[in-house]
């Protein structure tokens, strides 16, 4: 398991991932919350919904989560999201965390179209925060990727009446927003999927599993939406993993999704 | 004491022993839901994950070869690919859920966290047992 932190964490923004596409940064378009954007709206504080676990009973749990396969990516038995080339980061992150806890509820794999939240609020063309995308999926629902691909940027969509059906089955009904690692590693503890950015990368994506580096030592195993090709696999060999320590690896901002609309399709 | 209050102490204890887990889900007939096919489901409260025991935590979340999960992957009746077995929030809305899963989370329930199982004529509703293996073994009588 490769980690990365202070030392080596400018390998993740450099152009060896293929960061950079037609001269801009477009895959890296995590942007800061807008002033005025109130979470309060779709989201309560982590705290107030959890006791956060002492991390003296992380490692033991840690070690229960793996064993029994009881990890975030345990559940993830299906292909990364893959922005590719969209500055749409932001809305994949959470498409991919809502994805997972649809699995994670016992209902089929349906994918959850990143562009069906992105391009009502941006067009698909710009960078956003991530707090705007699960805004959107808990007040107008998100879209299924069989009626709006992942990717695609077409306005007109937004008023096919597929997608409006499909939006109905698709609501992050309940989110959490997280302010601290402890918030995030409780929450991946407890089986919630979270949607996180780093300033530093200027990036969102999705997580994930605490892991123990060293004795005393914890990261996060998150989940890239550059494809299933990109980063290390999971043990059902799926990609798109990165790990991180604490420090670099401890998100500026991000929600934990504790339900999703209980709807077969 | 007369017997009306026999009754209703004896009522009363058998009240606070299923909500406080000291006995196991109550078994049927009748089947929670008249649909055929084995249908399982647990409710739960998120939030409340961390005061479960290691063996409801388990009997949630485990995807490993033999966990409740895979049992009821492998037994439930499939709808779009996937078994009509859910975990989830005891109170959320279900419904656009299918009709038969809809009947199964409409059961009441009088804590969580708790399960759910029918097989269409049998079956049994209640507290989630305190170990992996008791759920194992409930759904095991109902599913095969």
């Amino acid at each position: 398991m490769k980690v990365y932190d202070d030392s080596n964490f400018e390998e993740l923004t450099g152009d060896g991932h293929k960061v950079h596409a037609a001269g801009d940064v477009r895959l890296l378009s995590a942007m800061p919350k807008p002033a005025g954007h109130d979470t309060r709206l779709y989201s309560k504080p982590f705290k107030d919904g959890f006791s956060r676990i002492p991390r003296s009973e992380w490692p033991a749990r840690i070690a229960e989560q793996k064993a029994k396969r009881m990890r975030v990516s345990d559940f993830q038995k299906f292909k990364a999201h893959d922005q590719n080339g969209l500055p749409t980061c932001w809305a994949n992150g959470p498409a991919h965390a809502a994805t997972t806890l649809r699995v994670m509820q016992g209902l089929p794999l349906v994918y959850i179209s990143a562009c069906s939240l992105a391009v009502p609020i941006s067009g698909g063309h710009s960078g956003g925060y991530e707090g705007e995308a699960l805004q959107y999926m808990a007040k107008n629902g998100a879209a299924s990727t069989d009626v709006w691909s992942n990717n695609d940027t077409s306005r007109s969509l937004n008023s096919d009446p597929k997608v409006a059906e499909s939006r109905k089955h698709h609501f992050a009904l309940e989110s959490y927003e997280c302010e601290s690692f402890d918030d995030y590693a409780t929450a991946l503890l407890l089986g919630l999927p979270i949607a996180i950015a780093f300033n530093w990368w200027s990036h969102v994506i999705s997580g994930g599993d605490l892991v123990q580096i060293e004795g005393g030592s914890f990261g996060i195993n998150y989940r890239n939406n550059w494809s299933d090709s990109w980063g290390e696999k999971n043990d059902y060999g799926f990609g798109g993993y990165v790990t991180m320590r604490e420090g670099k690896g401890t998100p500026d901002s991000g929600f934990a999704l504790r339900q999703v609309t209980s709807s077969p399709t | 004491m007369n017997e009306n209050t026999l009754r209703l102490v004896g009522f009363a204890i058998v009240v606070w022993l299923v909500m406080t887990g000291r006995i196991g889900p109550i078994v049927g007939p009748p089947a929670p839901t008249p649909d055929a096919g084995f249908r399982a489901a647990i409710l739960e409260e998120t939030g409340e994950r961390d005061k479960l025991t290691s063996g409801q935590r388990a009997a949630i979340l485990s995807t490993a070869d033999g966990s409740v999960r895979d049992y009821c992957a492998k037994h439930c009746v499939q709808v779009n690919g996937a078994a009509e077995f859910r975990v989830v929030d005891a109170n959320d809305s279900f419904e656009l859920e299918t009709e038969t899963m809809k009947r199964l989370l409409a059961r009441p329930h009088t804590s969580v966290p708790w399960i759910i199982v029918s097989n269409g004529k049998t079956g049994a509703e209640g507290p989630l047992p305190q170990t992996e293996e008791e759920t194992l073994a409930l759904l095991k009588r109902f599913g095969g």
